[in-house]
């Protein structure tokens, strides 16, 4: 092959690499960027109780702080210990075989693990209690769960999102208000 | 279809982005796990404060451990306990590293290896039974234990038949010479209790009280003397970092301290007169000081009449005054006589049941016989004991110092060790057995008379650990030995015996009841002791220094205190050895040269530090790097050794800076006949700052300051600072916010000065870190704070350069936090990442916490509300935090004084941070 020649075919693959960067981007940019890879919540126990927000939320409307009890003490909200399942579900639905596994594991003393769904970066401070406190009700951030069977995060944490809402209702504004 | 260079871009970080966040998500828990039975009152995500005690060294400082989801994160002094007041020492602040070191003992060994308790328990009981079926003596070896814990040992002793004087106390930095001397002053032994911040004028021989005993408390009341106008002469050989808060150093030839304070005495006595104090038989004295004349004195100590004669007119016109110590540092073998000379001219000066008082016994519960350690040596050695039990005690530790009781030791058939980590003595142990850290058993310790610090664990033991009480106790009832105590856990009863209020409060506080003395008729009468000096006759005296680092007398272990650089030398990671520029020059050596040093049953080696801050003739090294170099049971002064250059070079090991201020006046002074002059007003280009609510200050007290390195510690604990280790150390890549500098200059009359400078981030209004950041990762609050945005931090360093106080670092690797690296770090602060620059943030954490708090009770934050680590725990108070805009605020007060000044007023950076200058009074006016 020529010099000449080696050097358009060299070129003509550069330009098809860059075209094909510029294509697999845009795909990617015009992808709903709302909601990443749904994460299945309620998955407690050892993997095999099954939690669903819609009955306990939806259905019977148990307000959020009842199981997440220091969303308006503490800047993290909380989750329920096996032991605070077993204070309704002693009497409420204990024939149901997923109540039955659950009521086994607190017996044994093994803890409820619960999937993580909500996360902010470790660089981040967020407090609960001081949005809480705000009147920030807690739809705002983690969507109205109590139609969720499966929780996921239904849009993303991202700063700019935070900052709308700070602008909005004239909270602090210094990064140092939540960069740790 | 349109991509613009935002969305491209964005896209393509997208992508990396989805990558990098499967490489991290190892970094966030995956799944949340609450506790099965959770505990009533516990709130995850806010602290919890247990009041507790440190049992780092002897003194039992009170602490208030900070617990987040169940693990101490940070200690603090307890406010209440009279010993700290809120304060804690460098050593305290590092004691997390060791609760959470990977070295830590986990599970009990024999010789055979690793083994379970159930096993061990039983090797225990049957090494026992072995020695008492022998009609052997069962001892403990135990470090000092004032409490609950000695009373245990006692009753476990007598329990199994023993005496309860074989429970024999390890406490390898004990100042036994202090006792003696007041037996020989007073005809009975006794502890000196001195009154230091009542004192007017304050004479220590070698008393080294910013380096050894109870720190924190010595610390204040020194701070508190000079506060109050007070002025500090210091005479020994070495300038320590208690010389450098003196007003003047004073050095004579090494053991003739004795001979300079009986001058003193005698010429005191002199100038009273007819006023001498009653009841000190003057004519006795008067006729046993005669000797001591001016000329005599000046003659042998080699410091001129003159300022003998300054002296004792400085303590003629000053009332109170107290003279203190011996310290280690001048403690040969005639420091016995040296302390009883110095409560002669306490005596004389009138002092005595005024500024020096004593405790009637030996402090601590305990009033009958004990074993002492050269007997238990003998009758170790001799094979009168049967099996013993070591109890937090390393005697094989420290060499040479305790070659007889570790070799002795070696020849007991049975010895059971309690311990954190496998030192020295746990290595010849037969049984090696964990104990709880400190922090996760209950005990107490009654440091003096009237003050019972409790000690209750903060959090569930980590590892598979025992309480070594309990063992006992198990041991005694397998053998069918009745203790008399009940069969519950020992942690029990000790709870038992304090009620709720105590505990809360970290213990029971009352007055101590102090004694008056009276010369003895004897006094004086013993031949006054020549020193005489152990190793080659033709070495140099060693001069071994104490340090904050090394309060046990071995080398430190601890990674956060090795980093930290010793205050007057600069020096981080390892030991070395100082020499006068005369006697270096001697020597042909100069800084960085490996010395090699030989006593009378070792050498070592150790790089040169040439210095104008010791005296000329002498060499002195870290006590825990001089124990080689050390005599039998003399862990001090004591012994001469042979210098010679090796050839080795190492680079200095300094870190950060020189101890030259090249006339920059950037530790300032002030002295009777001179103030400080006024601050420029400058132009500014930059826009005024509004700071509408607050402005956040520190004000810092440098005639307080006393260089110990406390905030520096507290520091690199709550900010999660990492620690790079002693190569990079070396580059001047450590990370350390806040960095006490040392600078060093001859005084007028040829004696040296140190002066002190903590420097962190001065937290500029007009900041020229701010005006370099392409980013925006620095800019300025509205409540005044230069703040660092790691997450916008690109890592240019121009911030770095281009700050006139080199204050700001870089991550050149991933943070590493040793031992805390899993477990103890601070959970507010973020771990900063590789390539970013960081630096004191004036704890923005606490500040947000402090301002929270304030919010959610509906009322302004108030003054005190909020205090940095620093000022936390600075044992002289000389670190206050605060408003600048809150006129009544006591940061506020302090700009205002007379001595206020800012670091490098003229290049107009209008600092956050205020210094106040140090007094020196030289000359005694």
């Amino acid at each position: 092959m020529p010099a000449r020649t080696r050097i358009k075919a060299v070129l003509v693959l550069a330009v098809a690499a860059m075209v094909g960067c510029l294509v697999i981007a845009t795909a990617r940019s015009e992808a709903p960027s709302t909601t990443p890879a749904p994460a299945p919540s309620g998955i407690a126990g050892v993997g095999d109780v099954p939690f669903d927000h819609t009955i306990h939320a939806g259905k019977y409307g148990i307000p959020c702080l009842d199981c997440h009890a220091f969303a308006d003490k503490s800047p993290v909200a909380g989750i329920p210990s096996g032991r605070k399942c077993m204070g309704c579900h002693k009497f409420v639905d204990k024939e149901k075989p997923a109540v039955q596994t659950l009521a086994a594991h607190v017996e044994a003393g093994e803890p409820l693990r619960w999937q993580r769904v909500f996360s902010v970066p470790d660089f981040v401070y967020f407090s609960h209690r001081m949005h809480v406190r705000a009147n920030v009700a807690c739809a705002e951030c983690h969507g109205d769960v109590g139609a969720m069977k499966t929780v996921v995060q239904g849009h993303p944490f991202t700063m700019g999102r935070c900052m709308g809402c700070h602008k909005e209702r004239n909270a602090t504004h210094d990064c140092l208000g939540c960069h740790k | 279809m349109k991509t613009g260079r935002r969305g491209f871009l964005g896209a393509a970080v997208g992508t990396l982005g989805a990558g990098l966040v499967a490489g991290c998500s190892k970094r966030l828990p995956r799944y949340l796990i609450p506790h099965v039975i959770p505990p009533d009152d516990a709130v995850p995500g806010l602290a919890r404060h247990y009041r507790t005690i440190c049992r780092e060294c002897p003194a039992s400082c009170g602490v208030t451990a900070r617990v987040r989801e169940g693990r101490v994160v940070k200690l603090e002094g307890n406010p209440e306990h009279p010993l700290s007041q809120g304060a804690l020492c460098p050593r305290g602040q590092a004691t997390i590293e060791g609760l959470y070191s990977p070295d830590r003992l986990g599970a009990p060994h024999a010789a055979t290896g690793q083994l379970g308790w159930d096993a061990a328990e039983s090797a225990l009981g049957s090494g026992l039974k072995r020695a008492l079926d022998a009609q052997k003596l069962v001892v403990v070896l135990t470090r000092p234990e004032l409490g609950s814990v000695g009373a245990l040992f006692r009753t476990w002793l007598t329990a199994l038949g023993q005496s309860p004087s074989q429970v024999v106390t390890f406490d390898p930095m004990d100042r036994s010479w202090l006792r003696e001397g007041a037996a020989r002053a007073f005809g009975a032994e006794a502890n000196p209790v001195p009154d230091i911040a009542a004192a007017r004028l304050l004479l220590s021989i070698g008393d080294d009280l910013v380096e050894e005993g109870a720190v924190v408390e010595q610390a204040r009341a020194l701070a508190d003397l000079r506060a109050a106008g007070g002025r500090f002469v210091y005479l020994g050989p070495r300038l320590s970092l208690t010389a450098a808060a003196a007003d003047e150093w004073l050095s004579v030839e090494p053991g003739s301290e004795v001979l300079f304070v009986l001058g003193l005495a005698r010429r005191l006595l002199e100038l009273v007169g007819p006023d001498a104090p009653a009841g000190i038989g003057v004519a006795t004295l008067r006729a046993r000081l005669a000797p001591y004349d001016a000329a005599t004195v000046a003659a042998r100590t080699k410091i001129g009449a003159p300022t003998l004669e300054r002296l004792a007119r400085d303590f003629l016109r000053t009332r109170p005054s107290l003279c203190i110590g011996p310290g280690r540092a001048v403690a040969g073998n005639n420091a016995p006589a040296l302390a009883e000379a110095i409560y002669v001219l306490n005596a004389v000066a009138g002092n005595l049941g005024r500024t020096l008082r004593f405790l009637p016994r030996p402090q601590g519960a305990w009033t009958g016989p004990s074993m002492d350690l050269p007997e238990l040596a003998r009758r170790a050695g001799g094979g009168e004991v049967g099996a013993l039990i070591v109890h937090h005690a390393n005697p094989h530790g420290y060499g040479p110092v305790f070659a007889e009781l570790a070799a002795a030791i070696e020849k007991v058939p049975f010895v059971a060790a309690f311990s954190n980590q496998i030192d020295e003595t746990g290595r010849h142990a037969h049984l090696l057995l964990p104990d709880h850290h400190f922090l996760e058993t209950w005990s107490d310790a009654t440091v003096r008379d009237g003050v019972i610090g409790i000690q209750q664990p903060a959090m569930v033991p980590l590892l598979d650990t025992r309480a070594a009480a309990d063992e006992l106790l198990v041991a005694a009832r397998a053998l069918g030995k009745a203790t008399g105590l009940p069969d519950g856990a020992f942690a029990d009863s000790v709870r038992a015996s304090f009620d709720a209020k105590d505990v809360e409060r970290g213990g029971r506080f009352s007055e101590a009841a102090v004694q008056s003395r009276t010369l003895a008729d004897g006094v004086l009468g013993g031949a006054t002791a020549t020193l005489d000096l152990a190793g080659p006759a033709d070495g140099l005296p060693l001069v071994v220094t104490s340090t904050l680092r090394q309060l046990d007398g071995l080398p430190p272990t601890s990674a956060l205190l090795q980093e930290m650089p010793d205050p007057l030398t600069s020096i981080a990671w390892g030991g070395w050895v100082e020499l006068h520029p005369t006697t270096a020059s001697a020597l042909g050596v100069v800084e960085g040269d490996v010395i090699g040093l030989e006593g009378t049953a070792g050498r070592t080696e150790l790089p040169a530090h040439v210095t104008i801050g010791l005296r000329e003739g002498v060499v002195a090294v870290p006590v825990g790097y001089a124990i080689p170099l050390l005599a039998e049971r003399a862990l001090g002064f004591g012994t001469r050794v042979r210098a010679r250059k090796t050839g080795a070079k190492v680079s200095p090991p300094h870190v950060r800076g020189g101890q030259s201020q090249h006339g920059a006046e950037l530790s300032r002074e002030v002295t009777p006949s001179r103030r400080l002059p006024m601050a420029p007003t400058l132009p500014s280009m930059n826009p005024p700052v509004e700071h509408p609510l607050h402005r956040w200050g520190l004000a810092i007290d440098l005639d307080r300051c006393n260089g110990c390195g406390a905030c520096v510690a507290a520091c690199y604990v709550e900010n999660n600072i990492p620690i790079v280790g002693p190569e990079e150390a070396a580059k001047g890549r450590d990370m350390s916010w806040l960095t006490i500098q040392s600078f060093i200059k001859e005084g007028g009359d040829g004696a040296a000065e140190v002066s002190f400078l903590p420097l962190g981030c001065q937290q500029c209004e007009n900041a020229p870190c701010e005006t370099v950041c392409p980013t925006f990762a620095t800019y300025h609050t509205r409540e005044g704070l230069n703040a660092q945005v790691y997450s916008r931090c690109v890592g240019t360093r121009y911030c770095e350069n281009n700050c006139p106080y080199h204050v700001r670092r870089f991550n050149f690797s991933d943070a590493k936090h040793g031992p805390r690296d899993s477990l103890g770090l601070n959970p507010d602060v973020t771990v900063r990442a590789r390539g970013v620059t960081e630096k004191c943030t004036f704890c923005v954490q606490r500040i947000r916490g402090g301002e929270e708090q304030a919010k959610l009770e509906g009322r302004p934050v108030r003054d005190g509300d909020i205090v940095s680590a620093c000022a936390a725990t600075c044992p002289a108070q000389a670190i206050v935090f605060g408003d600048l805009k809150d006129p009544t605020s006591q940061v506020s007060r302090m700009a205002k004084d007379q001595r206020a000044y800012r670091l490098l007023e003229e290049l107009n950076t209008k600092p956050g941070v205020v210094f106040l200058a140090r007094r020196r009074d030289k000359e005694g006016t």
